[in-house]
């Protein structure tokens, strides 16, 4: 897919961390942690620990949701230690991405249906 | 471990199906009753003597049951309604079986019946908003994991593609299969790419059908004189749901694991294990799948899923016939009827009815499903005469 954001709107993109077990779910706002079952209250918002890292990619070709155009990127990504969330890759072409890759987390433009997606540090330099 | 079906022997008498297809405005209810009237033909038994239904389906809304069976007659009978995703057939089978052995009832029926696109999944609305807006489809998920076995095994999309060509094959000659016609690899290749390598031939197909299967008790087999040499025992029925998400100690994910954990208590109940089965019907939704649930459930040693497939030790009349229905790639997946579909062609297949498409002489069948969420439902089923 096209990049239709040339200057995408630097956000604070968070995760869920557990007062109790320490274990990090996605989203922030989650029901209770996925790890101890806690409930949202021993929940806070926090910052990813670390940069998220590409696990695998592959181009989506054929239109699955109403909002999503393709082709478009599609990656695993590594949000946090256990946290592996599926997520739209800000990219011109899976070409371009290689495994491992570190990412930044940005504002998807609304067309895409997601709230954030995913650009590789690399390609942000 | 239950020993709910060990002490309490239950068969499968009767098998029925309405031909899995693409969406039509055939109403649900003609669908299901086909199958329906098709399993009590095949059981020699009459609606009267059904003492439950229970009716798998994920698509089609409330209390679709009665609104069906009344056309056999209001006998009276328990009905309920199961929904499990994927798995609801599989699941209604597992409770009408757990009804029969429980003493609940001597003969119970499981139907699945589905249409496509009336369902609306839970995931989209839990309040939550995904990072990705793909991330309840499970196209993705499969093609992500195909890219990731390549990267980490060398699989070719050569390897993966079998899978397709000989599931379109075995379906081929499954005259209630979706798809009827045999695919050479280089189609299968060639066909409309989906996501990453996975094409349309790899992918399941959407649709429509029904399936029903009946079930009863030892004593309800002699009292009603059903024929012993048709009916296939069912050995052992689980249901588990996937543990947290993080890859398991062998390094394969969460899926996989769960596939593992379920074949391998269902196998263990039946007191077998998984060098001894001769028939698998699993959940092939992607070609991916298969090569991986192989391996998970020991049928072939983890690592050599490409390798078993691809030299043709899961074909019919090989070591092993995987899918032989067609599987969901071929046969279809209409969702409640799949399942039940299963333990119709492994009955089937254990009779030695399956014309056209026969394995070799059979004694057991592991009967596999997995449903979005995920969970697993796993049956054992065997020829005993």
């Amino acid at each position: 897919m096209n990049n239709p954001s040339p200057a995408p709107e630097l956000a604070s993109f968070e995760l869920a961390r557990c007062g109790h077990c320490q274990a990090w779910s996605y989203p922030p706002d989650t029901w209770g942690c996925r790890c101890c079952g806690a409930s949202a209250s021993a929940l806070s918002p926090t910052p990813a620990p670390h940069e998220p890292v590409l696990l695998e990619f592959v181009t989506l070709h054929t239109a699955l949701t109403t909002s999503l155009p393709v082709p478009c990127v599609i990656g695993d990504v590594q949000l946090a230690p256990g946290v592996v969330e599926e997520a739209l890759i800000a990219t011109d072409g899976a070409t371009v991405l290689t495994h491992g890759m570190h990412l930044r987390a940005e504002r998807a433009p609304a067309e895409t249906g997601a709230r954030w997606w995913f650009r590789p540090v690399e390609v942000c330099a | 471990m239950s020993r709910l079906l060990t002490d309490n022997p239950v068969y499968v008498v009767g098998i029925g199906m309405h031909r899995y297809q693409f969406p039509t405005d055939t109403p649900y209810v003609s669908l299901g009753l086909t199958a329906i009237r098709e399993a009590l033909a095949d059981a020699g038994l009459s609606w009267p003597q059904v003492g439950s239904a229970v009716v798998g389906t994920a698509a089609l809304g409330m209390a679709a049951g009665r609104v069906m069976l009344r056309h056999l007659g209001s006998t009276g009978l328990e009905v309920a309604q199961v929904e499990n995703a994927s798995a609801s057939g599989s699941t209604a089978f597992r409770q009408a079986c757990l009804q029969v052995a429980a003493g609940e009832h001597d003969v119970a029926i499981a139907v699945g019946v589905d249409k496509f696109g009336d369902g609306r999944r839970a995931a989209l609305k839990d309040g939550l908003t995904a990072l990705s807006p793909t991330a309840h489809i499970p196209l993705l998920k499969f093609a992500l994991l195909a890219r990731r076995m390549m990267r980490e095994r060398g699989w070719g999309v050569a390897d993966i593609a079998g899978v397709a060509v000989k599931n379109h094959g075995n379906a081929s000659l499954n005259p209630y299969a979706q798809f009827r016609k045999p695919r050479s690899l280089e189609q299968v290749l060639n066909a409309p790419p989906v996501a990453g390598d996975l094409t349309a031939l790899q992918c399941t197909p959407r649709g429509e059908g029904a399936a029903a299967v009946v079930v009863a008790s030892g004593a309800a087999l002699r009292r009603l004189g059903l024929d012993p040499s048709r009916a296939v025992r069912v050995m052992s029925s689980v249901a588990v749901s996937e543990r947290l998400a993080e890859d398991a100690a062998d390094g394969m994910p969460p899926l996989v694991d769960l596939v593992r954990v379920s074949s391998q208590r269902a196998l263990e109940a039946a007191s077998i294990g998984p060098q001894d089965l001769d028939l698998v019907e699993l959940h092939d939704a992607f070609s991916i799948e298969e090569l991986l649930y192989v391996e998970a459930m020991g049928v072939c040693p983890v690592g050599e899923g490409a390798a078993f497939v691809g030299r043709g030790d899961a074909a019919i009349g090989a070591r092993c016939a995987v899918n032989a229905s067609g599987g969901l790639i071929g046969m279809g997946h209409p969702l409640g009827p799949t399942g039940i579909g299963q333990i119709a062609e492994i009955t089937r297949q254990l009779r030695g009815e399956a014309t056209g498409r026969q394995h070799r002489a059979s004694r057991l069948g592991l009967a596999h499903m997995i449903g979005l969420g995920s969970v697993a439902v796993a049956h054992v089923l065997a020829r005993e005469v």
